[in-house]
């Protein structure tokens, strides 16, 4: 007498076959970002002071050179007149008018740097970085975070403030100062979202 | 391969190849899935994901009555350069932070 017996349809293997191609297929359209060019990596980070009134600050006065902290080799000056020219224009944009440092409301010092740094951090004294200056006046990166590689930090003090007051206004513009061919392209668009990013700044004005 | 042809790829698989199989006691199948994005999920990327995956497996346990697990996997992503606004920073609280620069966002998504 025959039996009918089971059929068991062993599905185990063709199915591990099929998951691996289809986990094969998935992570190959895995987003990417289609990031392509270092500029799109581009940050740019302002920070200011919300308790200030920005008003009240009508005139500048900025070093004419940039500031290269610690004396990095590896950062070029290539594009420091281009920096320099590029933010005195966007804060004049703004309606500050530029004097001399003894009569400015808020003087701005441009900073290049290539150091990491992570955290809040002050400098204890910029007096170094301009002549004249008398020693115990500082500012500080406000918040915490991270400046990589080719920074270039743009900094607004208070000189009506005690010294060692926090900056009151700060920008970060992230991956900056190679020497690749669209650096200066990316300086002019960085500096100026800077300032498009901070529209308080021109407030009464 | 890049995403279109890896989609299409996807389709015609599934549309080809039977991916439910059974046998009188268990049930396996595979499922391309498309996923649309809703509230907090919404906020971070806006973007229908097309990316998407699912595996099920069923054991009859009665005749009419299985039990089984199901899992998939779903990818949001949506590149954007909208700035984020911070507020309330800093020890006494009265600082703020605008960032701007290109966003890659990636939700993945295992329900």
């Amino acid at each position: 007498m025959k039996t009918i017996q089971k059929i068991k349809i062993r599905v185990k293997p063709p199915l591990s076959l099929l998951f691996i191609v289809v986990a094969i297929l998935a992570w190959s359209c895995y987003p990417d970002g289609g990031f392509n060019s270092v500029s799109d990596f581009d940050t740019v980070s302002t920070f200011h002071n919300t308790t200030v009134n920005f008003a009240d600050l009508q005139t500048y006065a900025m070093p004419d050179s940039v500031i290269h902290i610690e004396d990095e080799e590896d950062l070029s000056r290539l594009f420091d007149q281009e920096i320099l020219a590029r933010v005195a224009a966007n804060i004049e944009q703004l309606g500050y008018v530029r004097v001399d440092s003894a009569q400015a409301d808020v003087h701005v010092f441009n900073l290049a740097t290539s150091t990491e740094y992570v955290g809040s951090s002050c400098y204890p004294s910029y007096w170094d970085y301009w002549y004249g200056y008398p020693p115990g006046w500082g500012w500080c990166y406000p918040v915490v975070s991270s400046y990589t590689t080719g920074t270039l930090l743009t900094v607004m003090i208070d000189t009506g403030q005690p010294n060692d007051t926090p900056a009151v206004w700060l920008a970060a513009s992230n991956g900056l100062l190679s020497s690749s061919g669209a650096a200066s392209e990316r300086i002019r668009k960085n500096i100026n979202q800077a300032f498009a990013q901070s529209p308080y700044l021109g407030d009464g004005k | 391969m890049n995403f279109r042809k890896s989609a299409i790829l996807v389709s015609i698989i599934c549309l080809v190849v039977p991916f439910e199989s059974h046998g009188q006691e268990t049930f396996s199948g595979i499922s391309y899935q498309i996923a649309f994005p809703f509230s907090d999920t919404k906020t971070f990327t806006n973007a229908v994901s097309f990316r998407g995956v699912g595996l099920d497996f069923r054991k009859e346990v009665e005749p009419q009555t299985s039990v089984g697990i199901s899992a998939s996997w779903n990818v949001f992503h949506e590149v954007t350069d909208e700035m984020i606004n911070l507020s309330e920073l800093g020890v006494e609280g009265n600082l703020a932070a605008d960032i701007s620069g290109n966003q890659n966002r990636i939700i993945n998504t295992f329900p």
